[in-house]
């Protein structure tokens, strides 16, 4: 179901818009409450979480606002008119109920009295009454005209046929006219009687003999249009729902069941057929207090009743009465009055009252004084002595006549004066066979139980925007109440404890992270690993500096050598060979670190050169080879010597590629000198690759003669000289006497010293065992 | 940096370049000649660009250093402070003797000695090794290396006596050694064979790594 947000009514789900006053209905499948935004099903009238309402209550326009019965179903109890409704409901809305109730005591009795030809008239309604008036208007013309309507008739000058009633065709109206225009071409014209009073005075005299039936009308006409006089009363269940209120009611052959009575009515119901009474079990527990007794033709003994019953049991007839003086205590209250001198008969009273009567026949009344006080306010009045009545319940309708008014209450007497079916028929008497009643006073307990509307709850309705018109709308209220302008907050006082926490944090993470690193155990760190390292310490200075010390401190000893002069002698013989205006090109490719033994390898090689004129050209790839160049030059050049030396070549092999192809003329010899491998195959292959017979001869460290043996054996390189050893054989096989010799010893001595340690490092090792790490 | 500079303009340049020299060695031509040299010639003037590049890269990473403090700030200090020492003298006039003197005095004095304390400290660091080598690989392996050792040293040793000790080292220097080292230059020369055609190819380019 989806909930009208404009008038609350229940719609379909699905339905675009209220069936009830066409308001458009949401469409979304949840209800967001608008107290704490929970989301409900559409069909929620309250929230599921704060049981705030979800519909907007909408308060109904004062002129609609009536009450209106729920719908009973299969109930067809005769409803009243609207125009009585409207008549008697604002005085006493407090009794609406009552006064619905009212006409639906009448069927019964009309069913009873159809013989009763009278008084029929004076149950008709005044739209019955005022048809017939109508008819008889026919009759009558404008003579029974009101006196005020007549001097009107007469002031105001007769509307010829022509003028006035010449009707528009419908095409020729415009279409919010349509809807209100009377229907094309009536041949006859509307009787005068039928019109409203307004429009007596403007219609014609003749009297119409169709009249405009008032479906047809307006629904601004309906109200003042006076009602239709049907030839045939139209059953109530062919009526449709709002014909049906202000339908004449029908003279139901059968009465409702009490059963089918909402509870609330039962008490007040009339009863069904007397003949056959309704068994008390079968009535609710209200009722049975109320109920009249079961088959009032023969009474029940009280000892047969149930206990409950026996407090409210019509008291069986004594012979003799026990005086309520005999009674218990709580027995008087309830106890059966004693021997009323005369009661009023039951039957004459109305069904609906008989509940609530005293107990019928005790051959005399009950006095009022005796009743216990919750029955005293219901009783009847104490009716005067007088013969006994009929056992025969008469209908409520059937009021006695005059000779018989003395036996009947006065308030009954009124009720039959107003209905009574021999008088001729008083104008208030309503339609419908509704007596009016004189409004009685409602005990407190029926008050009580009498069901009341729901209060409407009284909340505001909007006046204005989108929602204009509901009420229920939480009333808008500013989120944002801040100012525009933003106030910085004044700064916060920082204690010099977080603050110290704070900058001491700041350090932390800016410091690089420094990762603990494993302590690593020295290899030799322990107390053999160092003796071991102080002898081979020891015994190496020793080899070395007392070989170089001892020809010095005794001149004339040196160790016993024999050189192997063959590689001095290739490299000799071709340097030899060289003219004197040839020029040498002189590579001088090693650092500082080979410039201890690499000098003693080139110095007699440059001084054999300068001794046979060459022109020196000393080049170099390595960026420290010129100040060796010139350090070494300084020591061995005479000052007539010729030499040249070229600044640093960069770029390796493209560096000797590039200074040979700027080469000027074509070198005699190409001597290399240096201690790395890289050099001696850069300058050998860069030599080769110019595509000339160069000779190049190469003066080596001794740790390249195993790398420079395979050009030397190719024929690359022509000859090579070889370490110290190389370069003593040299100045011995050319008569120049250098460094070299004067080394050679040294070198002996630390050759033999480096023998003996490994020898004895084996021993010692190998009878000691490896260690842990040589395990592994 | 777009794909063109990075990729292709060297490559351009690459090709042809390499090309041309080694067909100057292969077809030794005059025309190819003078192409190659030129070439060569060039390639030499980068390199000097290139040795200058690498020391500004070394004054920049080092100025660092010791402007964050790192660790070894100080080594970086003595780095940077002996370059400008040593970029002192070839700044002064040539022929004077002021230049020549600095020369000498950072040769001997600074040059030298410590060139000669590391070659000492390889030779001590060597025979150091060889003691103690049983101590830590007691293998055959270990054991054959030394013999060898022992040999080749002893038969350096120009002692009367021991000539045919001279005769060992030989045969050893000339067969398995030369074997090897013959070997080791097989292997350079037929990289550098392989490097060159991938380079000249296109297979390799080294020149458009970032």
């Amino acid at each position: 179901m989806i909930y009208c947000p404009k008038c609350g009514s229940a719609n379909r789900r699905g339905s675009r818009f209220c069936n009830e006053c066409g308001e458009p209905l949401p469409t979304h499948t949840a209800l967001r409450c608008p107290m704490c935004g929970a989301m409900n099903p559409v069909g929620n009238v309250y929230c599921d979480r704060c049981q705030a309402r979800l519909v907007p209550m909408t308060a109904t326009p004062p002129e609609e606002k009536r009450y209106e019965p729920p719908p009973i179903k299969g109930l067809s109890l005769p409803t009243i008119p609207l125009e009585e409704k409207k008549e008697e409901a604002p005085p006493a809305a407090t009794e609406d109920w009552l006064a619905q109730l009212r006409p639906a005591a009448i069927p019964q009795d009309v069913t009873r009295e159809e013989s009763l030809p009278p008084p029929e008239t004076g149950r008709e309604a005044d739209w019955l009454e005022q048809l017939r008036a109508a008819s008889a208007a026919q009759e009558t013309g404008a003579e029974e005209a009101d006196a005020w309507l007549r001097q009107l008739r007469e002031s105001i000058p007769p509307v010829s046929p022509p003028l006035e009633p010449e009707p528009l065709a419908p095409a020729e109206l415009p279409d919010w006219l349509r809807g209100v225009a009377p229907p094309e071409a009536p041949e006859e014209a509307v009787p005068t009687a039928e019109l409203p009073d307004w429009l007596r005075g403007v219609a014609p005299p003749e009297a119409p003999e169709e009249a405009i039936p008032t479906a047809e009308l307006p629904d601004w006409l309906r109200g003042v249009a006076p009602p239709e006089a049907p030839e045939e009363a139209i059953p109530t269940a062919e009526l449709p729902d709002w014909l049906r209120e202000i339908a004449p009611p029908e003279a139901p052959e059968e009465a409702i069941p009490t059963a089918e009575l909402p509870d609330w009515l039962r008490g007040v119901a009339p009863p069904e057929a007397p003949e056959e009474a309704i068994p008390t079990a079968e009535l609710p527990d209200w009722l049975r207090e109320i109920a009249p007794p079961e088959a009032p033709e023969e009474a029940i003994p009280t000892a047969e009743l149930p206990d409950w019953l026996r407090e409210i049991a019509p008291p069986e007839v004594p012979e003799e009465a026990i005086p309520t003086a005999e009674l218990p205590d709580w027995l008087r209250g309830v106890a059966p009055p004693e021997a009323p001198e005369e009661a009023i008969p039951t039957a004459e009273l109305p069904d609906w009252l008989r509940g609530v009567a005293p107990p019928e026949a005790p051959e005399e009344a009950i006095p009022t004084a005796e009743l216990p006080d919750w029955l005293r306010e219901v009783a009847p009045p104490e009716a005067p002595p007088g013969p006994l009545k009929s056992p025969i319940v008469p209908p409520l309708l059937e009021f006695p006549s005059e000779t018989a008014t003395g036996e009947i209450p006065d308030w009954l007497i009124e009720l039959g004066k107003e209905v009574a079916p021999g008088a001729p028929a008083p104008p208030e008497i309503e339609a419908g066979g509704v007596i009016e009643l004189a409004r009685a006073e409602i005990p407190p307990w029926l008050e009580a139980m009498r069901p009341r509307p729901e209060a409407p709850l009284k909340e505001p309705v909007e006046t204005e925007g989108l929602l204009a018109g509901l009420s229920g709308v939480l009333s808008p209220v500013l989120k944002l109440e801040v100012p525009a302008v933003r106030k910085r907050p004044p700064a916060a006082e920082i204690k010099e404890a977080p603050l110290a926490r704070a900058q001491l944090l700041q350090r932390l993470l800016t410091q690089p992270i420094e990762v603990p690193q494993p302590e690593v155990r020295r290899r030799g760190s322990g107390l053999g690993a160092r003796i071991q390292g102080w002898l081979v310490t020891v015994v190496l200075i020793v080899a070395v500096v007392g070989t170089l010390l001892v020809p010095r401190i005794l001149p004339g000893t040196s160790l016993p050598v024999h050189l192997d002069t063959s590689p001095a002698r290739s490299v000799y013989g071709i340097i030899q060979g060289l003219s004197a205006p040839a020029t040498a090109l002189v590579a001088l490719e090693y650092g500082v670190a080979e410039a201890d033994e690499m000098n003693l390898v080139a110095e007699p090689l440059l001084r054999h050169l300068l001794r046979q004129g060459a022109h020196l050209s000393i080049v170099t790839t390595q960026p420290e080879g010129k100040l060796i160049a010139e350090d070494m030059l300084r020591t061995i050049a005479a000052p007539e010597s010729l030499y040249t030396i070229v600044e640093y070549r960069p770029a390796g092999a493209t560096g000797i590629s590039q200074l040979l192809a700027g080469a000027r003329e074509k070198p005699g010899v190409i001597l290399l000198l240096t201690a790395r491998p890289a050099s001696l195959r850069w300058w050998i292959e860069q030599t080769q690759a110019r595509g000339e017979k160069l000779t190049l001869v190469a003066g080596l460290s001794a740790a390249l003669e195993p790398a420079a043996a395979p050009y030397l054996n190719a024929g690359a390189l022509q000859a090579a000289l070889y370490g110290l050893g190389g370069a003593a054989a040299y100045e011995s096989e050319g008569g120049l006497p250098g460094r070299a010799t004067e080394r050679l010893d040294a070198l002996v001595a630390g050759h033999l010293a480096v023998i003996a340690l490994i020898l004895i490092g084996a021993i010692i090792h190998t009878l000691a065992g490896p260690s842990q790490e040589g395990r592994r | 940096m777009s794909k063109l500079v990075r990729q292709w303009i060297p490559f351009i340049i690459f090709l042809p370049a390499s090309i041309i020299v080694l067909l100057g060695y292969l077809m030794p031509v005059p025309g190819l000649l003078y192409l190659r040299d030129k070439l060569v010639e060039w390639a030499t003037i980068v390199a000097a660009f290139a040795l200058l590049l690498g020391t500004f890269n070394i004054i920049h990473v080092h100025v660092g250093q010791i402007r964050r403090r790192s660790r070894g700030w100080f080594s970086s200090f003595v780095l940077l402070l002996t370059l400008l020492i040593g970029m002192i003298p070839p700044l002064l006039p040539e022929g004077t003797s002021l230049r020549s003197d600095l020369n000498r005095a950072v040769l001997d004095y600074v040059l030298r000695p410590v060139g000669a304390a590391l070659a000492a400290l390889i030779f001590f660091t060597l025979a150091l090794a060889a003691f103690r080598l049983l101590r830590t690989r007691h293998t055959v392996a270990s054991v054959l290396f030394l013999l060898v050792v022992i040999l080749v040293l002893a038969g350096s040793v120009p002692l009367e006596g021991m000539e045919q000790l001279t005769l060992w080292r030989a045969a050893i220097i000339h067969v398995p050694a030369m074997a090897g080292a013959r070997g080791l230059l097989l292997g350079v020369a037929l990289g550098t064979v392989i490097a060159a055609l991938r380079l000249i190819i296109g297979g390799e380019r080294p020149y458009s790594e970032p």
